[in-house]
């Protein structure tokens, strides 16, 4: 073995016991040696001083690509699920559970449940109705009329609920 | 009255001669921060010492090897005072001025120190990264990383060897 294959021997050895390698008297002497290792060994020093605590970049970005993977995944399949719904809310005219039932999703989809409040304005009604996903829990419907001398603001004449047991 | 001996004589002149490269060498012991006074200082402590166990010099032995041990127990002395010893609220403050003026150089370090842990194989950068900046012992990386100690060993080895021969950008290559 040469001097330097002896001092990475020795400088490790100290290293792995967590001891300082200028503390050895091997490396010491092979440090006075060639004064270009001490050059290395503190070098060394510093680096290993200021090494960073974080996990090292690619490992980091591999998981941030991982989580942003899974993120767009899981706003995609909420989004997909979600669409009957909204779809089920911009009907012009819902009157009763078939039709809300029909708009529902596929169900070997992932819903484990799906409640419905649906809500429908025209000038003068305005009929809100709450399912389960398969019957019409609860509906009402508000009648009005617009008001005389403001056209723009209706007048309450009458409200209907229908609720099913 | 008796006058120095020959080999006491001889052993002075030496001295003399070895003394540039006695300064040189402590000066890079010493590192970028130290000023003259501080590696003059050094020097003198080395010179102390090295005269102090004149009897312990084998004469036939080149001198500038032996020079140079002695100045690493000086230094390794120093730094194990400087760790103990309470520090002057002067001193103090000059060292938060100090650190203050270093830390725009420290960003720079970190910059260039990753991109040599970039050059590093990744398993040895790993390994290198656990075993000293996490505190992971060898056999908590070999289980992290399934691979034998001997070969979390060797990676860790060779990284160490690796990082303490990038050259630094501010030095030649």
């Amino acid at each position: 073995m040469n001097d330097n294959e002896l001092f990475w021997e020795r400088v490790n050895a100290a290293l792995d016991e967590r001891r300082d390698p200028l503390a050895d008297e091997q490396v010491q002497a092979l440090v006075a040696e060639d004064p270009a290792r001490l050059d290395e060994l503190l070098a060394l020093r510093e680096r290993i001083a200021n090494l960073p605590t974080a996990r090292p970049r690619r490992l980091v970005s591999k998981v941030a690509s991982l989580a942003a993977a899974v993120l767009v995944a899981g706003t995609a399949a909420w989004f997909a699920l979600r669409k009957p719904q909204e779809q089920v809310a911009s009907a012009p005219v819902v009157t009763d559970s078939q039709t809300v039932a029909s708009e529902l999703p596929d169900p070997r989809s992932c819903v484990i449940s799906f409640e419905a409040h649906v809500v429908i304005e025209s000038a003068n009604m305005r009929s809100t109705i709450d399912s389960d996903g398969e019957h019409v829990v609860r509906s009402r419907e508000v009648f009005s009329e617009p008001s005389g001398d403001d056209a723009s603001q209706p007048a309450f004449i009458a409200s209907i609920v229908h609720l099913n047991p | 009255m008796t006058g120095p001996s020959n080999a006491e004589t001889s052993l002075d002149a030496r001295l003399v001669a070895e003394l540039p490269d006695l300064r040189a060498f402590v000066r890079r012991l010493a590192g970028g921060g130290a000023t003259s006074a501080d590696v003059e200082d050094f020097v003198q402590d080395v010179v102390a010492r090295a005269l102090r166990y004149r009897a312990a010099f084998d004469a036939e032995r080149a001198l500038g090897p032996w020079l140079r041990t002695t100045a690493l127990r000086v230094f390794i002395d120093h730094r194990a005072r400087g760790a103990n010893a309470p520090q002057a609220l002067d001193a103090q403050s000059d060292e938060l001025v100090a650190r203050e003026i270093a830390s725009g150089e420290r960003m720079e370090q970190r910059e260039e120190l990753s991109a040599m842990l970039e050059r590093l194989d990744p398993t040895e950068r790993e390994a290198l990264v656990r075993f000293h900046a996490r505190g992971q012992s060898v056999r908590e990386i070999a289980a992290a990383l399934r691979l034998p100690e001997g070969t979390v060993k060797s990676h860790l080895h060779r990284a160490r060897r690796k990082l303490a021969r990038f050259k630094s950008s501010e030095e030649p290559t």
